[in-house]
C-alpha cells in the first residue's frame, strides 16, 4: 500500500521534517484561493496513491503563474486518471541542490537510512551512503562526507552551505520514523532541495506500507 | 570462547590409525606443535594411537575434558555429541562438513542448549593459539609464531592462507579460528572474545555473511573502539534489478548496506587479501598515528612524484617542513641542487655523501621536524652502492620510537630486495612493495585512530 505525496508529506512533517507548503484541492472553486495563499510562481501536481511516476505522465507543472493557473489546472486534469485524491497547489522551492534520503527495512540489519544525490541523478549515479538506525549525529556527518558529491553540502556557486545541524536531524528522524512505525516498509524523499539560504525542504516523498 | 583456545585437556573423536586421515592429523598437529595440555584420542577400535592411550568413548576417560574435536562421518555426529554431553564436555569443534540431516541438527541444537554447550562448526578446522601451541586442524599446520595479530574466517582455506603468509613475515599471531558453518559459534562470539584477549592487538577477519545484524553492529562498534578490525567481506552478486517502486528499493542492495554497516561500526573493509595482510602488518607494528602530515624521502624521483598523487587521493597531507629542517638538509645536497622540498628526492645527496649518510641524516632531520606525523622512505636496492641499512635505521628507530616510519622497496632483483626487506622488518619498520600500498596503510591507520577518539 502506498501513501500519496500529500499523505506522505503530512506524515513526515508530523515528525518535524520540513516539507513544502501545500494545499490539496478537490475542485476548481478552491483553486484560486489556494493559489493566493501559496504564492506565485507555484507548482501544480496531481495527487494520488496510485500514481508514482508523475512527471513522465504530464501530471506535474512547475513555474505556474497566476494568469495561467486555471489553464494549467485543466491541462493536468486532462492527463490524469479519473480516480485521484485531488490536485496539490504547492510552493515552488528555489534551489538547484537536490538530495535523496530514503529508509529501508533490511532483513538482517533492520531500519537503514540512505543518503545520496537526488533528482534524476539518483538512479544514474547511485552515489549513496547508508547507516543503520538508531543513527547518531556522528553517523549523519560522516554520511555527508562520504558521498562523492559531498561538495553539494558546502558553499557552491554562491549558495549558502546547507544547515548541517538541521540536515543531520532530518536524517536521524527518518530513522526514527522507521523504527517507531513497523508498518512502514520504505520511505523515499526525493528531492529534498537545499534552498539558497541553506535550509532543506522535502519537495516530494512517498511512503510505502506493508 | 576461552576454553576453545585454552583447554587444559582435549579429546579427539575420530582418530584412526591411518596417518592419512583427518582425525590422525589433529593428533599429529597437537603433538608436533607442542600442545601443553592433555590429549585423549577416542576410537572404539584401537587401544593406542601414536603412543597415546585410546578410549572407546569420552565417557570412559573419567577426567574433565575441556574441549572435544569431532572428526567423524555425519551419521555419527549425534551419538558423538550425546557422548560429550554426558561427559560434561562444554566446548566442541566439529570438523565434519555437515550434519547428516535436519533432524539430527535439531536434536543437537536441543542438547547444546540444555547443557550450555558451545559448538564451533560444522565444517570447522577449529582454532590455533600461539600461546599454548594449540592447533586443532585436520590439515597440517606449520610452527606457530607468537605475535599480536588474530585472524578468523569461515573457511579453513583462509586460515591456511593466513598462516602461510605469516611464515614469510617478521611477526606472529596470537590466535586464529575457522568458524565453519556457524551453526552455533559465530563472528560475534569471536569479536567479543578477541576484544578482551590481552595477546591480541589487531583483528583480521574474512566474512561471508552475518546472521544477527543488529548484534553484529553493536559488538563490532564496541570492539573497534579498543582494537583495529580489518575485514574482507565477500560480496554477493546483486539480484537482477527488479522493477522497483522506489529509489530506495532499487538502490539498497545487500552490499551497499554492508558497506554502510562497516563504516558505521568502524571496521576497516578491504577488498583483497593482499590489502588485508598489508594492513594487519601495519597495525601490528604501529597503531597510534595522531596526524595526517606525511613526509617522503625517496632515492627515486618517480617514487617521490607517485607519492604526491597517492597522498592526495588517500586524503592525507604533505607535511610542510620547517625552514630550519630545510637548512639542515640543504647541507647534504650539492650546492647547485635547487629541488629540495617535500617529497624529498635524495639521489644527488646520495651521490655526494653515500647511502648511509644521505638516508641517515635526511630521514633523521625529517623525523625530528614537528610538522611530520609519518615518514615514508622509498628505496630501490642498488647492490653496487654500499648501504649499512640495518645500522642506519636502527639508530633512527631508537631515536624516534613514537613516529610512524614506513618503507617502500621498489624494484631490484629478488635477492637484493629481500635483504632490504628483512633488515627493515626486523626493526619493525613495515615494508611495502608499492607506494600505493604503503600510503593506503598510513591512511587507514590514521582513519582508525581518528574514529576511536
Amino acid at each position: 500500500m502506498i501513501l500519496s505525496e500529500y499523505q506522505s508529506k503530512k506524515f513526515l512533517s508530523s515528525f518535524g521534517i520540513p516539507t513544502t507548503k501545500e494545499i490539496l484541492i478537490k475542485n476548481e472553486e478552491e483553486l484560486f484561493k489556494a493559489g493566493e495563499k501559496i504564492g506565485y510562481p507555484l507548482v501544480l501536481k496531481v495527487s494520488s496513491d496510485k500514481i508514482i511516476h508523475k512527471t513522465e505522465q504530464g501530471l506535474v507543472r512547475l513555474n505556474v503563474r497566476r494568469e495561467e493557473l486555471s489553464k494549467v489546472y485543466k491541462e493536468i486534469l486532462k492527463n490524469s486518471p479519473p480516480e485521484i485524491e485531488g490536485v496539490l497547489v504547492q510552493e515552488q522551492i528555489k534551489g538547484e541542490r537536490e538530495i535523496f534520503i530514503g529508509m529501508k527495512r533490511d532483513k538482517i540489519f533492520g531500519v537503514c537510512v540512505l543518503l545520496g544525490l537526488g533528482g534524476i541523478f539518483t538512479e544514474v549515479i547511485k552515489d549513496i551512503s547508508v547507516r543503520c538506525a538508531p543513527l547518531i549525529k556522528k553517523d549523519t556527518f560522516r554520511m555527508m562526507e562520504e558521498i562523492k558529491g559531498s561538495e553539494i553540502f558546502e558553499n557552491i556557486r554562491g549558495k549558502k552551505k546547507v544547515n548541517k545541524k538541521i540536515f543531520s536531524e532530518i536524517i536521524i528522524r527518518v530513522g526514527e520514523v522507521g523504527t517507531r512505525c513497523p508498518e512502514i516498509k520504505e520511505i523515499d524523499m526525493n528531492p529534498l532541495i537545499i534552498k539558497d539560504d541553506g535550509y532543506p525542504v522535502v519537495c516530494d516523498a512517498i511512503i510505502i506500507k506493508e | 570462547m576461552e576454553k576453545f583456545f585454552n583447554p587444559e585437556s582435549v579429546a579427539i573423536l575420530g582418530v584412526s590409525r591411518n596417518p592419512q586421515k583427518g582425525g590422525n592429523f589433529v593428533l599429529q598437529n597437537l603433538m608436533k606443535l607442542g600442545f601443553s595440555g592433555e590429549i585423549f584420542p577416542v576410537n572404539p577400535n584401537a587401544n593406542k594411537i601414536l603412543n597415546f592411550k585410546c578410549y572407546p568413548k569420552v565417557e570412559d576417560i573419567k577426567k574433565k575434558i575441556d574441549l572435544a574435536i569431532i572428526v567423524l562421518p555425519p551419521e555419527l555426529l549425534l551419538p558423538a555429541v550425546k557422548d560429550c554431553a554426558k561427559s560434561d564436555v562444554k566446548r566442541i569443534i566439529i570438523a565434519t562438513y555437515n550434519f547428516a540431516n535436519t533432524r539430527d541438527a535439531i536434536n543437537i541444537s536441543k542438547i547444546i542448549r540444555e547443557k550450555n554447550i558451545r559448538i564451533m562448526g560444522p565444517n570447522s578446522i577449529g582454532v590455533v593459539n600461539a600461546e599454548n601451541n594449540l592447533g586443532t586442524a585436520i590439515t597440517r599446520i606449520r610452527k606457530l609464531k607468537k605475535g599480536n595479530i588474530a585472524f578468523f574466517g569461515q573457511t579453513g582455506m583462509t586460515i591456511t592462507a593466513f598462516l602461510n603468509w605469516m611464515t614469510d613475515q617478521n611477526f606472529g599471531l596470537s590466535k586464529g579460528a575457522a568458524i565453519g558453518n556457524k551453526f552455533d559459534v559465530d563472528e560475534i562470539d569471536l569479536l567479543e572474545y578477541l576484544r578482551m584477549d590481552e595477546k591480541t592487538e589487531v583483528i583480521g577477519m574474512y566474512l561471508e555473511d552475518v546472521k544477527d545484524g543488529k548484534k553484529f553492529l553493536k559488538i563490532a562498534k564496541h570492539t573497534t573502539k579498543k582494537k583495529p578490525v580489518v575485514a574482507i567481506k565477500s560480496g554477493r552478486t546483486e539480484e537482477g534489478k527488479k522493477a522497483a517502486l522506489s529509489h530506495t528499493a532499487s538502490l539498497a542492495g545487500e552490499d551497499i548496506i554492508f558497506e554502510g554497516v562497516f563504516k558505521q561500526s568502524g571496521i576497516i573493509r578491504v577488498n583483497e587479501f593482499d590489502e588485508l595482510f598489508d594492513l594487519l602488518k601495519g597495525f601490528s607494528y604501529f597503531k597510534k598515528l595522531k596526524g595526517n602530515k606525511i613526509a617522503v624521502v625517496s632515492v627515486t624521483g618517480a617514487g617521490a612524484v607517485l607519492s604526491v598523487d597517492e597522498i592526495s587521493s588517500q586524503k592525507l597531507k604533505m607535511a610542510k617542513l620547517s625552514n630550519s629542517t630545510y637548512q639542515k638538509i640543504k647541507k647534504l645536497y650539492p650546492v647547485w641542487e635547487k629541488n629540495i622540498r617535500n617529497p624529498l628526492d635524495i639521489w644527488t645527496a646520495v651521490e655526494k655523501n653515500g647511502m648511509d649518510v644521505a638516508y641517515g641524516e635526511i630521514v633523521e632531520k625529517v623525523m625530528e621536524d614537528k610538522g611530520t606525523d609519518a615518514v615514508l622512505v622509498i628505496f630501490i636496492p642498488v647492490p653496487s652502492l654500499s648501504f649499512n641499512i640495518s645500522k642506519v635505521f636502527s639508530q633512527i628507530k631508537n631515536k624516534f620510537p613514537d613516529k610512524f616510519l614506513v618503507a617502500c622497496v621498489m624494484g631490484g632483483n629478488k635477492k637484493s630486495s629481500e635483504e632490504y626487506f628483512n633488515s627493515l622488518e626486523e626493526l619493525k619498520i613495515p615494508v611495502y612493495l608499492t607506494v600505493k600500498s604503503a600510503i593506503r596503510v598510513i591512511s587507514k591507520i590514521y582513519s582508525w585512530g581518528k574514529n576511536v577518539c
